[in-house]
């Protein structure tokens, strides 16, 4: 890296380098990565909606309707007249009796604002709170009222509703997932490490036969064996921890690999001469040293997560309709129909290659500010 | 032969749906009684529809029969002997129908019906002076490898009108999904002794010459074709039939329970042999279905004829012991009736060197990516020139490992005629490109059934199933469903809102009422019935509660087939919601799925009742009960002879026992009866039924000729084999 | 070396064996056999033979408990005789050797795809750090991450027949699918070969290219870099001979797992473009639960793996001397 020194702001007035703790550094290194900080913004967005995702959707993303199947993203105008209200035009559906498809006609004859905070369909705030408040909506009954950002699907739901409720879906299986892999990777990476010998050499085998299975038959395995009486919810979460079930083993082996380099340092052998046991070396002495790398590899690992739950989605394992995910609203849109006259259903795979992106960018920057104290970032 | 003709005569009521033309010939032996006449039915039906929507305040009828017209028509060209008309039926029928419409001053004036019934009667096969043959085959003759075309067909070939004389030669290609997909090649090359009409209305004579039902229905005499051979060249032979019929279906090592398609109440027919070309098969009640089912067999053991030169050296009765040891070490089994199975079970094609009767011979693996058909230079049929048939040369099935693919490639073309995994819902987008795939879309309408039916359990161990057991709460149900909403959404508009039911016109269609009995949308009704039936009370979330105040959350299961049954699913939950019944659906593989309905581990089962038309057959409204669809513990029941499983009540019994008494009826009672037993479903609505109807698009090459326009899918009509595929040829 | 291999085959026999119960174990675990899939099939499709499905319990011994059948199939395997497939009802041995080979194939182009990219990319991106050719690379690169193979297969072909009008599917042309093998069969491989590997290699050339990166740029800090230049060695020739060999080490002793990866992949985008290779074959009968098939496919799988794994360890130790051949 270009420069070997610790980046001071000197804006910042009273804070020092010297004094400032290792957080503080890494955070200051960090905001230099441009791209990282942009990752970070992107990150922080897609967790906002996923806390809120009913909030910002328009219609309820279950509801169908017959007279809107596959509607292209219907326009908003800006502006009425000279005036900044935006609105949408209602619309004329009719099934071309050729082709059996709906077509669409902006209905200009009537006019519909747009409301900002607005009341909406009732749902349930964290699965507590019944509220209709949303962010944006019609004031109107008229489901003809075209107010769809993103398109309708094959059953006429709005898409962008639908991608909302999917956010929080994907996202959590992400971090849920990468969690989970990273206490088991830190567990058996920290002792196959620490140990070494007979201890290193299971794990070692072990981790190596679980990555010679192929992880598809795995999942479907573990899949069905999930009992049949589990809620949705449920079987959801059991697919994640099934998904880390696989990703630990990566982790585990760079926390061993730390864990070669860190034990023979002068303070784990001290902790050991003073007798401090396994356990507590290993998350009171070792773990703490390295942390910010386990943070860095955690976050590139959230985008494999993100990935591997939309492929098996995709191969109809994974979750399923009615729940809505990524890779659900992925598998939606893999048929001839959608590909060809609908390729606004494919938006779903823009989200995740951009959160892809945002992980990825931050992981980066997270690696390079690490270890504030080295030289090479 | 009279039931043949019932069948025709109750089925000049209209088919329903558009234009059905059925072939020239169609019933050619069926309505005499004169071995030597040949009768030949013709039978119009045009049906315009009345737009399903618009609300029909008031109906003004007039009926106006006009003068009988005699039409007489000559349809085969080289008759020889005279022609004589035979009772003469000739219904013109014009029923003028004005509706008028509230709302918008507008009067619909439509004429309904015109149903043109001719009958004619014409004496003896024509006599066809002289055969021709595809030119790839007549090369192999000029060659010495093949006998000329006269010695290779039969004295008296099976002649298959045809729209147009077609050409010989090209390959037309199609996709499968695989080796469990045998049908996708069954349904186009069969060989059984009869063939449906495109409509499906009767059986016509095919492998035989013709048949004969006599003793009160009880014994079938069949008149075999003299000179027809196997693909090997082989003659076929009374030995053929008999060891088909004796050593083959009778025997029970290799068949340990018959077919219900040749049984009646589990007991085969006597085979007997009557001369050197006729056979007879005598049940010990009468049959009267055994007509409906000779079109449908000439699968795996169900074939009348088996190539007996050539399967003898697998049966243990015939091939001696060591040389029967050295086949079955070499293919890894350990009984001769596993070795007979894999070799000659035509149904799996595991051995290509099986002689056959097909018009198209496999010549690879089944299951390979791709699979060639050849024409079969035997095949014993041909066109009314004295074409040998088929038409075209080869067939080739390539590999497909998604559906998608093959959508996709039915849009590029490349598809010359496919119907088997083609979806609706790809209609739209299939439609918009045919121009640049050169070809056209066809919508063949199912003949019955239902394609999605959510079965409540009737013996599921919670509590819930004391409401499943009360019909006020699945007919409340059924109410809540928005079915022509669904309709819209998932079906394109194009399907039927219904009842699982023969569609109407069929003999046992039990009438119009019973259609749309209890399918009506009326959340108003489903709220009453569903408080009077002890769901009055409400949680704080608005769904319903049981007696013993737990919610009443219903779970629905169902495997991964086609989407639409997941949305439709998808859209009963919401639909049920909003009468305050909670419900889950949950999607797995068909053999988790399978087996937890089977092990009675599921609530509602989503599973389609398309086979509906048949009632005495062994598929149609007989699974409800004796496949479990209603409850797996009854068909335990019905399986062991009431030994395990749970005892259904009386009604389902007597209604189990109807569908084996039904054969044994004179056509009229046994319509009688299966009218009252669809009768019963409606009204009692142990399966609610959404869709029915749904049409199948089938793409067609537009260099594609002797397509039919229209007909119906089903599958005991082996749709689209009952197309006619032999007579498909290409234009260009 | 011939300790290090013989220490090695040792473990990997008793792993292998294990690994043949739990790739049998898999198929076992989920309730329902092949039989209520085959049933419920036929059943929703109408298509139903009940003296069928008894012939077929009867004929491959279906009832019998799981042991049973695992030592039957096992002994067989012992003999390269997989079994019978229940699907197919034909031996897995006929199935699967074509598209095994055609499998194989994929890979290896793949893989040789994925290193002839990304090794020039990931050394220049690492020699001109913050540049912009690093910057577009970056980019490039977690596009390529980013992006669900299914969808570009999906994306591609649909595109390819809006434009082309024709479905790039399979891996053959109509002509040459049955055609004995042939220069021209081969070259028409090649041409459709292109497509899936461009999908599957997207993604590993991405995830290489920034692993490449990072080591160079530790390598290129080091001093024995600086040494060396301050020596006059031109800077290519500097960086091509020592960085870029140690570097490259990673690559090397991973490649064996990349297989396993690769192949996941491959099913995919085999299953939505309709390739001829196991992947496809595979997940039908891990989804029919075709329990000899599935099990002997996943065993041949993880069995490649781990040959695989030992091959890139001997080449580890041929490219770097440093590192002793310990198990």
């Amino acid at each position: 890296m270009a420069s070997a020194s610790v980046p001071v702001e000197r804006a910042d007035g009273a804070q020092s380098a010297y004094a400032a703790s290792q957080w503080k550094l890494v955070w200051w290194r960090f905001r230099r990565h441009k791209l990282a900080m942009a990752g970070l913004a992107v990150v922080i967005a897609l967790y906002v909606v996923s806390l809120f995702p009913e909030f910002l959707a328009i219609a309820d993303p279950h509801e169908r309707n017959a007279k809107k199947l596959y509607l292209s993203p219907t326009p908003v105008q800006i502006l009425d007249g000279w005036l900044p209200m935006p609105f949408v035009y209602g619309l004329k559906s009719e099934r071309n009796p050729e082709t059996l498809a709906l077509e669409f006609e902006p209905d200009t004859s009537k006019k519909y604002r747009i409301q900002w905070i607005t009341r909406g369909y009732e749902y349930k705030l964290f699965g507590f709170f019944t509220t209709d408040w949303h962010l944006m909506g019609l004031d109107t009954e008229d489901d003809l009222a075209a107010f769809h950002i993103l398109g309708t699907d094959r059953m006429g739901r709005d898409l962008w509703s639908r991608l909302m409720l999917a956010t929080r879906i994907s996202m959590s299986v992400g971090l849920l997932g990468v969690i989970i892999s990273l206490f088991l990777g830190i567990l058996l990476g920290g002792l196959s490490g620490y140990y070494s010998g007979a201890v290193d050499v299971t794990i070692q085998r072990m981790i190596e036969f679980l990555r010679s299975i192929p992880t598809i038959p795995l999942w479907i395995a573990l899949a069905a064996a999930v009992p049949r009486d589990w809620s949705v919810v449920k079987v959801y979460f059991a697919i994640t921890v099934l998904i880390s079930f696989i990703g630990w083993t990566t982790l585990a082996r760079e926390v061993r690999g730390r864990f070669l380099v860190l034990r023979e340092d002068d303070f784990v052998i001290a902790a050991r001469i003073y007798g401090s046991g396994a356990m507590r070396t290993i998350f009171r002495h070792m773990v703490p040293n390295f942390i910010s790398h386990i943070i860095a590899t955690t976050t590139l690992a959230v985008p494999t997560m993100i990935i591997a739950e939309t492929s098996l989605s995709f191969l109809g394992l994974g979750l399923r309709q009615p729940v809505i995910s990524w890779g659900v609203l992925l598998f939606e849109a893999q048929n001839i129909r959608a590909v060809s006259s609908a390729p606004w259903l494919l938006v779903p795979g823009a989200f995740v290659l951009l959160s892809v992106l945002a992980f990825n960018f931050m992981g980066d920057g997270l690696r390079d500010a690490a270890d504030p104290y080295s030289i090479h970032g | 032969m009279n039931i043949v003709c019932g069948i025709l005569h109750s089925r000049m009521a209209t088919f329903g749906v558009g234009l059905v033309l059925s072939l020239a010939l169609a019933l050619a032996v069926a309505c005499s009684s004169d071995p030597e006449t040949i009768v030949v039915e013709k039978e119009v039906v045009r049906t315009v529809e009345v737009p399903g929507e618009t609300v029909v305040k008031e109906v003004v009828k007039t009926v106006e029969v006009e003068k009988p017209v005699v039409v007489e028509k000559e349809v085969v060209r080289e008759v020889v002997k005279t022609v004589e008309v035979e009772k003469p039926i000739e219904v013109v029928r014009e029923v003028v129908k004005t509706v008028e419409v509230e709302k918008p001053v507008e009067v619909i004036r439509e004429v309904v019906k015109t149903v043109e019934v001719v009958k004619t009667v014409e004496v003896a096969a024509p006599e066809i002076m002289a055969y021709s043959e595809s030119p790839a085959l007549a090369q192999q003759v000029a060659a010495g490898l093949l006998p000329p075309v006269e010695e290779r067909l039969p004295d008296e070939p099976w002649v298959i009108p045809t729209q147009e004389i077609g050409k010989y030669g090209g390959t037309l290609h199609r996709a499968y999904l695989g080796y469990s997909d045998i049908w996708n090649w069954l349904r186009l090359s069969r060989a059984p002794v009869a063939r449906w009409t495109t409509d499906g209305a009767g059986a016509i004579p095919s492998a035989v010459k013709r048949w004969e039902i006599s003793d009160g229905g009880k014994k079938f005499t069949f008149h075999m074709r003299k000179g027809m051979r196997w693909s090997d060249g082989e003659p076929v032979t009374m030995e053929d039939a008999r060891f088909a019929w004796e050593d083959v279906i009778g025997n029970d090592e290799i068949n340990p329970s018959p077919s219900p398609l040749v049984s009646v109440e589990g007991q085969l027919p006597e085979f007997e042999v009557v001369d050197d070309w006729t056979f007879s098969l005598t049940f010990h009640k009468p049959n009267y279905t055994f007509v409906k089912a000779l079109p449908q067999a000439g699968f795996g053991w169900i074939r009348f004829f088996l190539p007996s030169h050539w399967a003898k050296q697998f049966h243990g009765d015939y091939a001696d012991a060591s040389s029967l040891t050295a086949l079955m070490t070499a293919d890894d089994l350990d009984t001769w009736p596993d070795l007979f199975d894999r070799h000659v079970n035509g149904y799996y094609r595991e051995d290509v060197n099986q002689p056959t009767l097909h018009p198209w011979i496999m010549r690879g693996k089944w299951g390979d990516s791709r699979v060639v058909a050849e024409r079969n230079p035997y095949f014993w049929a041909v066109d009314t020139a004295g074409n040998q048939l088929p038409y075209i040369d080869r067939l080739i099935y390539d590999l497909a490992e998604n559906g998608e693919v093959i959508q996709l490639r039915a849009i590029a073309g490349e598809l010359e005629v496919q119907g088997r995994h083609i979806k609706l819902t790809s209609y739209p987008t299939l439609q918009e490109n045919r121009d640049k795939g050169d070809y056209s879309v066809k919508l063949w309408p199912e003949y019955g059934g239902s394609n999605v039916v959510l079965w409540f359990n009737q013996t599921w161990r919670g509590p819930e199933v004391e409401y499943f057991k009360n019909v006020d709460f699945r007919r409340a149900l059924s109410v809540a469903v928005d079915r022509n909403t669904i309709n819209e959404v998932s079906f394109l508009g194009v399907a039927t809102p219904r009842n699982y039911m023969p569609s109407p016109g069929h003999p046992h269609h039990p009438g119009p009422q019973y259609d749309t009995l209890w399918t009506q949308y009326d959340p108003e009704m489903a709220n009453q019935m569903l408080d009077a039936a002890g769901l009055g009370r409400k949680d704080s979330e608005g769904f319903r509660l049981m007696a013993n105040g737990d919610r009443m959350s219903l779970s629905i299961i169902m495997f991964e087939g086609y989407a639409d049954w997941a949305d439709a699913t998808e859209q009963v939950i919401a639909d049920w919601e909003k009468v305050g019944i909670h419900a889950t659906m949950r999607v797995g593989t068909r053999s988790n799925i399978g087996q937890e309905w089977q092990a009675n581990e599921g609530m509602i089962y989503n599973h389609p009742m398309d086979t509906a038309g048949f009632t005495f057959a062994e598929a149609g409204p007989k699974t409800a009960f004796a496949y479990g669809l209603v409850s797996p513990l009854w068909r335990e029941w019905f399986n062991s002879d009431g030994e395990e499983g749970v005892r259904p009540p009386d009604k389902i019994i007597e209604i189990h026992e109807q569908h084996e008494v039904g054969p044994t009826l004179p056509i009229e009672e046994s319509n009688a009866l299966a009218k009252s037993i669809y009768q019963y479903h409606a009204e009692n609505q142990y399966g609610i039924s959404l869709i029915g109807l749904r049409p199948e698009p089938f793409v067609v090459s537009n260099r594609i000729g002797n397509f039919p326009e229209e007909a119906f899918v089903f599958w005991p009509l082996r749709s689209p084999n009952n197309g006619f595929p032999e007579t498909w040829f290409f234009r260009r | 070396m011939i300790q290090f291999l013989a220490k090695r085959l040792a473990i990997y026999v008793p792993m292998l064996a294990l690994m043949s119960i739990v790739s049998f174990g898999i198929i076992e675990a989920p309730p329902g056999d092949y039989l209520d899939d085959y049933v419920a099939l036929l059943k929703a499709s109408g298509e139903y033979d009940e003296g069928d499905a008894q012939r077929l319990e009867r004929r491959y011994g279906l009832d019998s408990p799981f042991y049973v059948r695992y030592w039957k199939w096992v002994s067989g395997v012992v003999r390269w005789d997989l079994g019978d497939s229940l699907e197919f009802r034909r031996p897995v041995n006929e199935l699967v050797n074509d598209r095994l080979a055609m499998t194989v194939v994929l890979g290896v182009f793949t893989v040789v795809f994925t290193w002839t990219m990304a090794i020039p990319i990931g050394i220049i991106s690492a020699v001109k750090q913050y540049s912009f050719i690093d910057y577009a690379f970056t980019f490039l690169s977690y596009l390529g991450v980013g992006t669900p193979n299914f969808l570009l297969a999906l994306v591609l072909m649909w595109t390819a027949f809006s434009v082309f009008g024709v479905s790039i599917t399979g891996l053959f042309s109509d002509e040459y699918i049955d055609a004995p093998w042939s220069l021209g069969k081969i070259w028409d491989m090649f041409t459709h070969m292109w497509v899936p590997m461009l999908i599957l290699g997207t993604d590993g050339t991405a995830r290489l290219t920034r692993i490449l990166r990072a080591n160079l740029l530790d390598e290129l800090g080091k001093p024995y870099v600086e040494t060396a230049r301050s020596k006059g060695l031109s800077e290519w020739r500097l960086i091509l001979k020592y960085p870029v060999r140690i570097a490259l080490n990673p690559f090397v002793s991973t490649a064996g797992w990349t297989l396993p990866t690769l192949f996941s992949g491959s099913l995919i985008v085999a299953q939505v473009m309709s390739l001829p290779t196991v992947g496809p074959l595979l997940l039908k009968a891990l989804q029919s639960q075709d329990m000899y098939m599935a099990g002997s496919i996943v065993l041949i799988l993880t069995a490649l793996t781990l040959v695989g794994t030992l091959l890139s360890d001997i080449v580890l130790g041929f490219m770097d001397p440093r590192i002793r051949m310990g198990a």
